[in-house]
């Protein structure tokens, strides 16, 4: 039962009782089941009962499951190069044996791009470790809170994954002060031409449609887009108008007028004391300005 | 050089007593010497007002200056009251460094 254990998703279960029972458990195996992933204390007959009836139903089903998918679940297939898909799965399993009963997901440009820096393999599990490269593989640990973020919204949309993905609700707030982080951190980037701009400008675009209310992206739009802003002659005036756009969009009137002039105050403070580098906060200010205009 | 001589020099280029924030040790252990330098390079452009600060959301009275090393792997974050003194050196891997943005507000 250790499989079971791990994968099973109480909030998942509740909401599919309809679904299995009476078709698969009857309605007091089904409370069982819910008791015993709960950690609450069984009786010794509930006990019995669970070894001797539930666990190996439950067992049978999870065959089932994994003889159908092979133990590999393909989403966004169709973006996929079919070659990279299978060496993809071997990889898959090969990390499915080293992490035992962990939920394992590869994603990332190997799955669609003839070029790629490395192979992004996602572990989750109950706690947190460090990141590492394993020869080609980049190894990120993540824990369980991960499922209700935008984050795995996205990369779930193209990947493939030792388990069924269940979507869950994004449980993260769109956070406009995050978002006005990330403008100001792309702004840097690109102004410096610092490496990572890549990064930074495809979480800006993922919080700008999400801000927006507008569909997730998965990681191949990301990539998609950020390459074209990127190429473009004027980077900043696109990053510019995506950021306004964002926020007139998604952010309610009286918070976003009040965000954009406590930046201009702060900007202005700063400018004050660096007068040399002020072009440059003249033009971070002016996305500000122009939703304070837009919006009174 | 050994973390402690760093700290000791980064406080000579600031004229000031900072402190340290993040795995400054570790980071400092574990990279090769010109790499040290350009740190302590940035620390310096910071001090001459050759870099450019960020106003920090969540305070009011700082503005921080941001590092990233040319590999992208050593993010730093030099934090400075408006006005006035160098106050802080953090320096870490990339999910701290996110971490302590968010709690600045840059």
């Amino acid at each position: 039962m250790r499989k079971l254990a791990y994968s099973m998703d109480l909030a998942h279960l509740r909401q599919i009782k309809n679904d299995i029972v009476p078709a698969l458990f009857t309605s007091h195996q089904f409370d069982l089941i819910i008791k015993k992933f709960s950690g609450k204390e069984m009786t010794p007959s509930e006990k019995n009962e669970f070894s001797r009836t539930i666990s190996k139903k439950m067992k049978g089903i999870l065959q089932l499951v994994n003889k159908q998918s092979n133990g590999i679940f393909i989403y966004g297939k169709e973006r996929m190069i079919p070659e990279r898909l299978q060496q993809a799965s071997i990889y898959l399993k090969r990390f499915s044996r080293q992490f035992k009963n962990k939920h394992i997901i590869l994603t990332g440009s190997f799955l669609y791009s003839k070029s790629y820096n490395d192979i992004d393999i996602f572990i989750v599990s109950k706690y947190e470790k460090e990141e590492r490269s394993e020869g080609k593989f980049h190894i990120n640990h993540l824990t369980e809170d991960v499922y209700t973020s935008l984050f795995f919204k996205s990369i779930t949309k193209l990947c493939i994954s030792n388990r069924e993905i269940i979507k869950y609700p994004i449980k993260e707030e769109a956070s406009l002060d995050n978002f006005i982080s990330l403008y100001q951190e792309l702004f840097n980037d690109l102004d410096k031409n610092f490496k990572g701009i890549r990064s930074t400008l495809r979480e800006f675009l993922l919080q700008a449609s999400f801000i927006a209310n507008a569909t997730v992206p998965d990681s191949l739009d990301l990539r998609n887009e950020a390459n074209s802003i990127i190429n473009l002659k004027n980077p900043k005036e696109i990053i510019k108008n995506i950021f306004i756009n964002a926020v007139l969009i998604g952010v309610r009137k009286e918070k976003a007028l009040s965000a954009m002039k406590q930046m201009l105050v702060s900007y202005q403070e700063v400018i004050k004391e660096y007068k040399q580098h002020a072009p440059y906060y003249l033009e971070v200010m002016d996305a500000f300005k122009r939703v304070i205009s837009l919006e009174s | 050089m050994k973390a402690d001589e760093f700290k000791e020099k980064v406080k000579q280029i600031l004229n000031a007593n900072i402190k340290f924030d993040g795995h400054v040790d570790m980071v400092i252990n574990n990279i090769p010497e010109p790499k040290q330098n350009a740190i302590l390079e940035w620390v310096g452009a910071c001090s001459l007002g050759i870099e450019r600060p960020e106003p920090c959301k969540n305070f009011r009275n700082l503005i921080s200056f941001i590092y990233k090393s040319s590999d992208n792997k050593i993010k730093g974050i030099l934090t400075k009251e408006k006005n006035a003194y160098f106050i802080e050196l953090f320096l870490d891997k990339h999910k701290y460094y996110d971490r302590k943005r968010r709690y600045l507000g840059i």
